[in-house]
């Protein structure tokens, strides 16, 4: 029995790797498919004003509250960078 | 005299020529970049953008446009290195336009937005925004409306925190509506910042670190004796 002290779930990184890449598919549309290794900016041309909005998506899909405080630019290098930063600094809502 | 930055708004779509002539004065590492871009369109942006921004700071600083190097800053922002350390730049692009800026002495940040149809502009707003901010994103006139307000204000931010060299992300709460003085939380300090005229369709700020005032005079071409 769970008490009240009990952790809260987040989502499995596979989860939020398999989110992300359907979310940057939608709203890119890029040539080649995207998996863990894609460079969203170097190689998908990912915008920081995309990026709020493929968070934004990331969180209502999922139902969780990504913290940004500690986002940059090197923790979103790929796909598989940003989907560590999310599962290590995200909580359910 | 009063400072001065000067910004060129440019077409990233540009004949095969002046792309070769933008390309020849890339270096390795930029050409590099270019080609890793996932399509044709924003390989030629790229190469548009970095071959503007070398031209026009050769010819700011009498340097070939080739031979000049930028070094990154903590969080990634690029400083010209060396006899040139006295011009700041700053590069932007977005949609079909790219943006440059020049300033000497002061640290310039430049930053240009497509306002894209898509995406919820009030949900971003209100989730990452200051909400006096979020409100007035959320009062703009009609769909158009409020997605124009949204890409004024991150302009804005955006602007700011890249003159400051600092991170977005903790900076989205920043305050940039009421007032052209705003303060970063994230390198923390004051920054000027001003609205460009801009084609229909696009945001453009500009922010010099520090309070005073300055002058802007923006361009839509090279000039050109290229």
């Amino acid at each position: 029995m769970l008490g009240h002290d009990a952790p809260v779930d987040t989502p499995p990184r596979d989860q939020v790797v398999d989110r992300l890449t359907v979310l940057l598919t939608r709203m890119l549309r890029p040539d080649a498919p995207i998996t863990e290794r894609t460079q969203l900016m170097d190689e998908l041309g990912l915008s920081s004003s995309l990026g709020l909005e493929l968070l934004l998506a990331l969180e209502d899909e999922l139902e969780i509250q990504i913290d940004v405080e500690e986002l940059d630019e090197d923790r979103m290098a790929t796909l598989g960078d940003l989907a560590d930063y999310i599962t290590a600094n995200s909580t359910p809502r | 005299m009063r400072d001065a930055v000067r910004v060129w708004i440019l077409a990233a779509a540009v004949p095969a020529d002046a792309l070769a002539r933008y390309r020849a004065v890339l270096d390795a590492d930029e050409r590099d970049r270019a080609a890793r871009l996932g399509t044709g369109a924003l390989r030629d942006r790229f190469t548009v953008a970095h071959g503007a921004l070398r031209v026009l700071a050769g010819r700011a600083t009498g340097a070939p446009p080739a031979a000049l190097t930028w070094c990154r800053g903590r969080y990634g922002k690029p400083a010209l290195t060396g006899p040139w350390s006295g011009l700041h730049t700053s590069l932007s692009y977005s949609g079909d336009l790219v943006a440059v800026a020049l300033s000497e002495g002061r640290p310039v940040g430049v930053d240009i937005q497509h306002v894209a149809p898509g995406g919820d502009p009030v949900s971003a707003s209100a989730r990452f925004f200051h909400p006096r901010e979020a409100r007035h994103v959320a009062a703009g006139p009609g769909r158009a409306g409020r997605a124009l307000r949204f890409a004024r204000l991150w302009a804005r931010k955006e602007a700011a925190v890249k003159a400051a060299g600092g991170r977005l992300w903790p900076n989205l709460g920043m305050p940039v509506h009421r007032g052209d003085v705003v303060e970063c939380v994230d390198s923390a300090g004051p920054y000027r910042l001003t609205d460009l005229r801009t084609p229909a369709g696009y945001a453009v700020a500009v922010a010099l670190t520090g309070d005073r005032q300055y002058a802007v005079e923006c361009r839509t071409d090279l000039g050109d004796d290229r």
